[in-house]
């Protein structure tokens, strides 16, 4: 073990990789910045740039790239409400709240401490457990990750705000959202009206863009404009009282992400809302959430980034994909004429052990990135929304347009931001509406697959030990609290 | 406003969950169809908005409108409408994609949204416009190479 | 020889992947015809899969080996099982611009019926190879050959994964058990990668996957190949061993295509153009590695006989359809 890892650092620290980390991880932060452009799209984008490198050379680039971009898409999300990422969706929840209050500064600081300290820990993870959470992960059947999407969805609504019913109707239009083209089981064209482009369903980027970034654009306009933020650099720093109030939110939101990021498929979106959930069941401050919460940014923010590193898990152990992006890495491994599978530890150990030492060296060059960066970075807020606002939508537009060179994703940006504003408007919760559209495929996909491997049965579901654990969760999730309110109340009659 | 979104998901719901049978509930074997999860969310959606609209109906909560004039003097009013013509600026700039290119049409956007509708100066209004639209030439035309509509 | 790369790269990185080298091959000219301004290569598929890999490498190969250089832009337009990709290249009619990393959703979509577009609207220019599948179980199944997988689907339902609705594996499945008079449970996935997670999982019993997608796993020994649905053997060392299906006596046989097609009604001097470009893509050194990378069979067909291998494949695949 340890030698593997002196072996893997000596290859990382090599003047040739450590440049080339460094570039990636500098062009995932730009790639996490600009909107829709993902971490997916960034890599497949630029591969063709490293062929001309060694193997490992390029691989430790394109791995930067798409941690990186974990980190660049959180500031957007605090600044502007933007999310470069959908991981990063959360983050707008509280960051871009605390950063109207003042502290965007602190928002950015606790995303990087956060994301750094959940990169070390699910890697330190990675190193020495790899294999048997790989095993573990391959257990996650379909009827497994349907109880996993259930619990998703419970801990969503159970966080939606005063009106649960309010939550679970926007979730559960999410769901009809993602029902929109082509199903993926049986292929039939559902709601598309002779649509091509609906063909591929509505897609998740476009529509966040609309809702959070143009959506809050037309919001602030009929807010109206208020005098920019004249804070001193001293006051945008990070607060002790701050640092300590997150750490329990970074432990939970690591552990968290790093269990759903080993699951193939579940991902780091998922993983950020539901740590977001959990955070605000368990934390102190819950009636902040919301408003500003710093817990609200520190544990989305540690989520995202363990679940991008535990994506690696099923990836290197196995030679599956975990994700979107680890998939196109999968793609790039035999580009450069390296063959992923179970025996890639054994054959290539320079190669994963150097990977893995990158990833410790970039994160550690992430954090030292975006600290300094972080107050400066909050300095932007003082241009006056006058000139912000028709900037935030022209690169909304943009961004829209390069995800697949299409006017239709600049439409379908136009169309919810009409929709984010009015759903602002009428307090509807937003969040659910996202994650229903994000799970919405997913669970769609366990479903069909559950009872096919139940040959039409869905109640094979019951005969599978691991998923009614996961559900008996997420039932508790619901339950537990509604019952504490009910017992609490008893007891304050007694007391009277 | 409320009763209205309730009453439009509703319907919405409705819809959804009457059309769904079109595409086959259940397949061979009793499996799921892709009509079913539509079935299911619509069905859902158009209960749960009942119960949201009636419940809205008898506790008519009032619409907020913030009246209050901004640091720039502007009336809740006002504002609305500014929204409404940001949107349909936003709207024409679209449309003028296809004749006067991407760049162009957002950058007039940026321009005349900055100058006309927030009274912004001319000169540093110009210099926000041509910064970014180069900026943007720059990421996403030369470096990732997107064939933005010209 | 570390700055040299270094070097190297700053400038790959300067050019932003236009290719820095340019080989010394002769014109590749139809009559005059020559792309103007961007070309795109359009993947049906979304990013890091068989058809990503195969429009990339096509793509980046195509720029190496023409003069006067051309650049080649690829897009993922995915959605629908590829319907939308073919959907966006049917829409550009008589466009010499645009191209497309083609398989064989070409022919199973129209034959599913859910599209309005079939193979003679567009203009097929070169088939570059041909990729086989092979029927994989995992470890511990209790089945060593095909004959045995179709002989246990004869007494009792088997769990098999296809990769997509419309996939080469589900029709290849479908002549399966036409020819042997069986009938599968399916659970449908997404991708090649699903289909192995859920192989090593034990969620399913077989699967059929390209070689390139399950050679690592075959190698380690955590899943098995049964047989190749291929008209021969692969002559690779580590496939080799594996029989084909009609050496187990089932006589089925059908390998997905890769290639490069056109939008219909292209000016001819444009189609030669491109069937010109594609033999010196077959020429270059990327082709072999891709081919050999990626477990394929360089077994090719230009312009016009593609189309006739078409009309094959899609004659086998109507009749289980």
């Amino acid at each position: 073990m340890i030698d593997n890892l002196v072996l893997g650092f000596q290859t990382a620290l090599t003047p040739t990789n450590l440049l080339w980390c460094f570039v990636g991880v500098l062009l995932g932060t730009i790639i996490g910045l600009l909107p829709g452009l993902g971490s997916t799209t960034g890599v497949a984008v630029l591969l063709p740039l490293t062929l001309t490198f060694e193997p490992v050379t390029a691989l430790i680039m394109l791995a930067g790239i798409y941690y990186g971009s974990q980190y660049g898409g959180t500031i957007t999300s605090v600044l502007i409400s933007t999310p470069g990422e959908a991981a990063s969706v959360v983050t707008t929840f509280d960051g871009y709240q605390m950063a109207r209050n003042g502290r965007a500064g602190a928002a950015l600081s606790i995303a990087a401490i956060g994301s750094f300290v959940a990169a070390i820990f699910s890697l330190l993870l990675l190193v020495v457990l790899a294999p048997p959470f790989a095993q573990f992960a391959i257990n996650f059947g379909p009827p497994e990750n349907l109880a996993v999407m259930i619990l998703g969805l419970a801990t969503i609504v159970s966080f939606s705000g005063e009106s649960k019913l309010k939550g679970l109707s926007m979730a559960t239009a999410g769901i009809l959202l993602a029902c929109v083209g082509s199903d993926a089981a049986s292929g039939v064209a559902r709601y598309t009206f002779g649509q091509v482009d609906l063909l591929g369903g509505i897609p998740f980027v476009q529509v966040m863009i609309g809702l959070f970034a143009v959506g809050e654009v037309l919001y602030q306009i009929k807010q109206g404009a208020v005098a920019p933020l004249r804070a001193r650099f001293r006051d945008l720093m990070i607060t002790r009282a701050e640092l300590a109030r997150s750490r329990g939110a970074i432990a939970r939101g690591s552990v968290i992400g790093f269990v759903l990021g080993c699951l193939p498929g579940a991902g780091s979106t998922l993983a950020s809302f539901m740590a977001y959930g959990i955070e605000k069941r368990v934390s102190k401050h819950s009636d902040e959430f919301g408003k500003g919460a710093i817990e609200g940014v520190a544990s989305p923010e540690s989520a995202n980034n363990a679940a991008a590193n535990a994506n690696f898990v099923p990836t290197l152990a196995l030679g599956i994909p975990g994700g979107g992006t680890t998939a196109v890495l999968l793609g790039a491994f035999t580009v450069y004429g390296i063959q992923p599978g179970p025996l890639l530890f054994k054959e290539q150990p320079d190669l994963v052990w150097g990977l893995l030492a990158s990833f410790f060296i970039g994160n550690v060059l992430l954090l030292v990135l975006n600290l300094p960066l972080a107050p400066l970075f909050a300095q932007l807020l003082r241009i006056p929304y006058g000139y912000m606002y028709p900037l935030i939508l022209l690169t909304s537009f943009v961004g829209a347009y390069s995800i697949d060179n299409n006017m239709f994703s600049v439409w379908l940006v136009f169309v919810f931001g009409v929709v984010g504003y009015l759903l602002k408007r009428l307090d509807l919760p937003m969040a659910p509406l996202v994650l229903g559209l994000v799970i919405g495929p997913l669970f769609e996909k366990a479903l069909v697959q559950t009872s096919a491997q139940g040959d039409g049965d869905l109640t094979f579901i019951f005969q599978r030990p691991l998923a009614l654990v996961i559900l008996a969760i997420a039932a508790a999730l619901i339950a537990v609290p509604a019952l504490l309110r009910r017992r609490r109340k008893q007891l304050e009659r007694v007391a009277h | 406003m409320k009763a209205i979104a309730y009453a439009v998901l509703a319907c919405l719901g409705v819809a959804v969950f009457a059309t769904s049978f079109g595409y086959r509930v259940v397949q061979d074997h009793g499996q799921v169809g892709p009509g079913f999860l539509p079935m299911v969310a619509g069905g859902l959606l158009a209960v749960l908005n009942v119960v949201l609209l009636f419940h809205e109906v008898r506790h008519r909560t009032a619409d907020t409108e913030d009246d209050a004039a901004d640091i720039f003097g502007r009336t809740g009013k006002q504002r609305t409408r500014m929204l409404w013509v940001v949107y349909a600026l936003t709207l024409g700039a679209l449309l003028l994609v296809p004749l006067a290119g991407f760049l162009l049409s957002l950058g007039l956007l940026v321009l005349v949204i900055s100058t006309l509708v927030e009274r912004r100066p001319i000169v540093p209004a110009l210099a926000v416009t041509g910064g970014s639209v180069a900026a943007i030439y720059l990421v996403f035309v030369v470096f990732l190479e997107i064939p933005l509509p010209t | 020889m570390k700055n040299n790369k270094i070097a190297i790269g700053l400038l790959a990185l300067a050019l932003a992947g236009c290719g820095a080298n340019t080989a010394d091959t002769a014109d590749a000219g139809g009559a005059g015809w020559k792309p103007r301004g961007n070309v795109t290569m359009i993947v049906p598929f979304g990013a890091g899969g068989g058809s990503d890999i195969a429009g990339r490498a096509m793509a980046g190969a195509i720029e190496k080996s023409t003069t006067p250089k051309v650049n080649i832009s690829v897009e993922n337009r995915e959605g629908g099982s590829g319907a939308v990709g073919y959907s966006f290249l049917l829409s550009k009619k008589g466009d010499g611009n645009r191209l497309l990393a083609t398989e064989s959703a070409l022919l199973t979509l129209p034959a599913a019926g859910n599209v309005t577009f079939t193979y003679k609207d567009f203009t097929p220019i070169m088939k570059i190879a041909e990729d086989g599948s092979l029927m994989v179980v995992p470890k511990a199944s209790p089945y060593k050959t095909c004959a045995e997988l179709v002989d246990a689907a004869k007494k009792a339902r088997v769990p098999v994964g296809v990769a997509a609705a419309f996939g080469i594996d589900n029709f290849t499945f479908k002549m399966i058990e036409k020819s042997e008079g069986v009938e599968f449970q399916r659970v449908p996935t997404e991708s090649g990668g699903e289909l192995t997670t859920a192989l090593l999982g034990n969620q399913i019993q077989a699967a059929l996957l390209n070689p390139g997608e399950v050679v690592g796993q075959l190698r380690s020994g955590d899943l098995r190949a049964l047989c190749a649905t291929t008209d021969k053997r692969y002559e690779y060392p580590e496939l080799k061993d594996i029989a084909t299906a009609k050496e187990q006596g089932i006589d089925v046989s059908y390998a997905n295509f890769r290639g490069i097609l056109a939008p219909g009604g292209i000016p001819a001097e444009a189609k030669a153009y491109w069937i010109k470009a594609a033999q010196n893509l077959l020429k270059s050194p990327e082709y072999d590695k891709y081919v050999k990378d990626n477990y394929l069979q360089p077994v090719q067909a230009e312009g016009d006989q593609f189309t006739t291998t078409l009309e094959q494949l899609n004659q086998q695949i109507t009749s289980v359809k």
